[in-house]
């Protein structure tokens, strides 16, 4: 059975700081560039947002809300959306070895000014090959909610 | 008309099933994208099958609209418009909804010239009417009047009176009677005091598509009298608001065979009609008579009532003097006698055959203001009845209409006065909403066509969407008072179901009983809801 591919979609014309980066990229990706693309949506879509089905983590609601204040805030965020992203992402019989999530870690955060943030990321396939992956986020200006008087 | 659905409130299987077919479609186009996870799969796939999913939840919807027999299977929401276009075919209408309303007495302080605008609202026995069009008084000696102008009338006591009609923002029945007072929401210049002319007329809900549906399910009956479908299809012609029960031959409750020739039988058909939601109120003045006075001074009065009077009444609900319309002395027959004036027009030999029916007559006795013996003296007399009986016989009885030999006899259904008692649980800082739980609940109840039984779990199932916020209806129970062709009065049971006896010797069984509950006959009982 051939490999079927996925089309790129965080593949700048240009590279850009602020966009993500999974390393140099073809509009169709396969291997572990397949699941990194993969990996980032799922991280980055926010648990329950996503009608019938399971998806996503809480580590993009922890950003917009404003909860995340220092480096350890996105560490403890980020292992606590890892811990899920293993299940979203638990392979499927017959995915080859390098589309397949084995694990991620939260190599080093960094301030890149106010409000922004870079993360990088090492994601393993369980074929046991490595990327890393570089995540620039931007936090939203957090609003108290109206009446939030916490 | 097509309206997706809120993609939110899909089946989730079914949305599940459409992206699979949207991705097999897909790969198929595409063999070599993984349209299963992944980009597409998010961007394309998920979005894509939830539509194809909505999509194919509202043409089912159609479909089901498209043929009654689905309809009446569907247990999805029929398309009015779909329903009224597919019955339109066959000559059937939807029955339109008429407003309770009535009219009003306004009395003046003078002849001064004054105008109601369209939309001026009364205050009347506690519900609010209001004019559906402007309404301009004058002296009818203003030579500025015009033809549309209501000249003001002058009282001997000095005052001017004109009538103008209202009617409520609501189809339910409003229990106005003569004379009850009617207070304006916005200053009208000179007004001293109002009050209602007449009884209001009672109102007629529209009908719903499943409605509709439902009384056409045994088939389309073509508006001849050849079937008791059929009859009842030509009783809905003339009166699109009515509903129709046929009895007919072999029957238990057809108790007009009464030939003196063995095997000599058929041709007696009895229609049984309601026509508005509740009874109307229909009122006549009549002359009456003292017959005697009694030891204890009570005065003995006498009226006779044609059958051209109030045809077909069930009850009298009140008899006042005609030269005090205003007062009510609340004065209720004593006796009744009922007989019947046919004039070789149908078949009818006893007075219970003619019970409820356009040649029904009845002179009735009461206790009334005093007098001397043979002394005569007009009395307005209010009863309630089906309103258009006598048009819906001639109707029928047509010539175009009536199969040769046939005898129709056309009564008002025999009515089941329905009694409830509702629980409602109020919760947080709602306020107690009365009106519109009675409102509903006798819609709900009057909706209900010929039936052996009135479900009260049916009723609150129907009406749990038109509860007001903060209100949950607990409990629901009940029972009838059936008023039989012989005049006596039967208790339909309850307290859950409320169920119709077969007594069909007396005219009383599912095909000639209706539920009729007037607002005012419902009692409500609220509860606190125990906060947590």
């Amino acid at each position: 059975m051939s490999r079927l591919y996925d089309i790129a979609v965080f593949r700048p014309r240009f590279p850009l700081p602020s966009l993500p980066s999974v390393g140099r990229t073809n509009a169709a990706l396969v291997g572990i560039q397949k699941l990194s693309q993969r990996y980032l949506i799922e991280l980055l879509t926010a648990d329950g947002s996503v009608a019938y089905q399971n998806r996503g983590t809480g580590f993009w609601p922890a950003i917009r809300n404003g909860s995340l204040r220092t480096e350890s805030d996105v560490f403890a965020a980020f292992l606590a959306a890892r811990a899920l992203l293993a299940e979203r992402l638990r392979p499927q019989e017959g995915d080859p070895a390098d589309e397949s999530y084995q694990d991620s870690e939260l190599v080093s955060v960094t301030l890149i000014g106010r409000g922004s943030v870079s993360l990088r990321i090492r994601l393993t396939s369980a074929a046991g090959e490595n990327l890393q992956i570089t995540l620039p986020i931007t936090s939203p200006e957090y609003r108290r909610p109206e009446g939030d008087r916490s | 008309m097509i309206e997706l659905p809120d993609l939110t409130t899909l089946d989730a299987d079914k949305v599940r099933q459409a992206q699979a077919l949207v991705a097999d479609s897909l790969s198929q186009w595409m063999p070599g994208v993984d349209v299963t996870r992944g980009a597409v799969a998010d961007v394309l796939v998920a979005p894509a099958g939830e539509l194809v999913a909505a999509i194919s939840q509202e043409m089912e919807r159609i479909r089901s609209s498209l043929s009654l027999r689905l309809a009446i299977d569907s247990a999805t929401t029929l398309d009015p418009d779909l329903i009224d276009n597919i019955l339109s075919n066959y000559g059937i209408e939807r029955r339109a909804a008429v407003n309770a309303g009535g009219r009003l007495r306004l009395i003046m302080s003078s002849a001064t010239p004054v105008t109601l605008p369209t939309g001026t609202g009364f205050i009347v026995a506690g519900y609010r009417f209001q004019t559906d069009r402007a309404f301009s008084a004058r002296s009818p000696s203003d030579p500025t009047i015009s033809a549309t102008d209501i000249p003001l009338t002058a009282s001997t006591d000095g005052t001017y009176y004109w009538l103008i009609d209202v009617v409520s923002a609501d189809t339910i029945s409003i229990p106005v009677r003569t004379g009850d007072r009617a207070d304006a929401l916005v200053p009208v210049p000179g007004l001293l005091s109002a009050r209602a002319e007449a009884d209001f007329f009672t109102g007629v809900s529209a009908e719903t598509a499943e409605e509709l549906v439902e009384s056409v399910q045994d088939g389309i009956a073509p508006p001849t009298a050849g079937t008791a479908r059929g009859i009842i299809s030509l009783v809905r012609k003339l009166v699109p608001a009515a509903s129709a029960s046929v009895v007919e031959y072999g029957d238990a409750e057809q108790i007009r065979y009464h030939t003196d020739l063995p095997g000599v039988g058929g041709s007696r058909v009895d229609v049984y009609v309601r026509t508005s939601d509740l009874p109307a109120i229909g009122q006549v003045t009549k002359s009456g008579v003292c017959t005697s006075v009694q030891f204890d001074g009570s005065t003995i009065w006498q009226i006779g009532l044609t059958r051209d009077d109030l045809p077909g009444f069930y009850e009298i609900v009140g008899i006042k003097p005609s030269n005090s319309p205003t007062a009510d002395l609340g004065v209720e027959p004593s006796t009744y006698q009922f007989g019947v004036d046919v004039r070789g027009e149908a078949d009818i030999r006893l007075a219970r055959h003619g019970t409820f029916t356009r040649y029904q007559t009845a002179v009735i006795t009461f206790i009334g203001p005093s007098g001397i013996v043979g002394e005569r003296r007009d009395f307005t007399v209010s009863a309630s009845l089906q309103g258009q009986l006598v048009e819906i016989d001639e109707y029928l009885l047509s010539r175009e209409n009536r199969p040769e030999g046939v005898d129709i006899l056309v009564h008002g259904a025999v009515p089941c006065r329905v009694i409830l008692d509702a629980t409602v649980k109020i919760s947080g800082q709602a306020a107690q909403d009365r009106t519109t739980i009675v409102n509903a609940l006798a819609k709900a109840v009057n909706a209900v066509s010929f039936s052996d039984e009135l479900s009260t779990d049916e009723i609150a199932s129907r009406i749990a969407g038109q509860l007001p916020v903060g209100h949950t209806l607990v409990s629901l129970s009940g029972f009838g008072r059936i008023l039989g062709l012989d005049r006596e009065e039967v208790i339909a049971t309850g307290p859950r179901r409320i169920i119709v006896p077969d007594l069909p010797a007396r005219g009383i069984s599912y095909r000639t009983v209706c539920f009729f509950c007037d607002p005012a006959d419902i009692i409500v009982n609220f509860e606190a809801a125990r906060s947590a």
